[in-house]
């Protein structure tokens, strides 16, 4: 049976194709979260149907907490440990 | 036996990233794990055929690569929608890969024990 | 869960390297088991002993190093990476005949083989790449 993958994007959607090449390559049930500037793209939906999250202290050093997208869910390390640890694979894209 | 899926996503010779995982590959192999590499995004310009390093002294990628059969490390795996949309074909390519579709990636990395993309 | 960190990016100019210290912070709280953080690429210079930071913010190598200490993590600069960075222990730096060594206390020099056997012994394994 497929495990769910969780993507960590790591770069700014405009700057780099990571956030755009991880979308084409995601399964819906798949896990991404956005980290460092990556949390750039979750100020709009990600066209797609997988679970979106962010670092929160991330967003909100960058001032976007009242920016984001309502379909992204905003985490701490500790949670972001708890979906790497359930899920078998994680994929980094930067 | 454990075995791993090298994702490479890196154009060679802009950053080391491309040598670097080849490097990781060749370590995996070292140690008995079974190594496959995929190509995908910007990876797949490490394929191109008649790379010339003689006048910028780099490390050669297409000599590197082609030695990873002599390790057992394959097999070469290629997101074919990255070929087409940097307008290259296999014929391209400096070595025998197998083309694979995005949608059947997330299916490939499940097939490993352990995946890691550079 | 046991979780191995391979680091990728610089301390100085990417945040892989400070991420990856918060995410190995939370592992440890969260009570899984830290096995082996590798340090590859540009984050080598996590492991310079000569580093100084601005007297406002926080000097990595020594927080990852209290962090290590702490909770007793294996922490690993890739060899040949910190070589062509100018990272040398005691040893290498006699071996290429070198007029001194940099490395932090609490960080050991070896090669991929180290990254080969962290992805064979952990339950789970996180990059932090750019």
């Amino acid at each position: 049976m497929e495990d769910a993958i969780v993507h960590l994007v790591q770069t700014s959607p405009s700057a780099s194709s990571a956030y755009r090449d991880c979308l084409r390559v995601c399964h819906a049930n798949d896990h991404i979260v956005l980290m460092h500037d990556a949390v750039y793209a979750g100020q709009g939906p990600s066209g797609a149907a997988m679970n979106l999250y962010a670092l929160r202290d991330e967003v909100a050093e960058r001032g976007l907490i009242e920016r984001m997208h309502a379909s992204v869910k905003l985490i701490d390390y500790s949670e972001l440990v708890e979906l790497c640890a359930q899920h078998r694979h994680t994929q980094s894209w930067f | 036996m454990s075995s791993l899926l090298m994702i490479c996503r890196k154009a060679p010779y802009g950053t080391s990233y491309a040598r670097e995982a080849i490097d990781i590959a060749l370590a995996a192999s070292a140690f008995d794990l079974k190594v496959a590499m995929l190509f995908t995004d910007d990876g797949v310009y490490q394929l191109l055929r008649h790379q010339d390093t003689t006048a910028s002294g780099s490390k050669n990628v297409e000599s590197l690569l082609s030695s990873l059969p002599l390790y057992d490390v394959g097999p070469l795996l290629v997101n074919q929608q990255s070929l087409d949309s940097r307008h290259l074909s296999q014929k391209d390519l400096s070595m025998p890969v197998q083309l694979c579709q995005p949608s059947e990636i997330s299916q490939l990395c499940a097939n490993y024990d352990r995946v890691l993309t550079i | 869960m046991k979780f191995s960190l391979l680091i990728l990016g610089s301390p100085q100019s990417s945040p892989a390297v400070a991420s990856a210290l918060k995410f190995a912070q939370a592992s440890i709280a969260g009570g899984h088991e830290l096995f082996r953080v590798f340090f590859f690429h540009d984050a080598v210079a996590t492991g310079n002993r000569l580093t100084v930071a601005p007297q406002d913010q926080a000097c990595l190598p020594l927080e990852w190093q209290g962090f290590a200490k702490q909770h007793n993590v294996d922490m690993v600069l890739c060899v040949s990476s910190a070589l062509r960075r100018g990272i040398v222990d005691q040893r290498e730096a006699e071996r290429y005949r070198l007029d001194g060594s940099n490395m932090l206390e609490g960080f050991e020099l070896s090669g991929l083989g180290q990254w080969v056997e962290a992805m064979l012994l952990s339950d789970r394994i996180v990059t932090f790449g750019g």
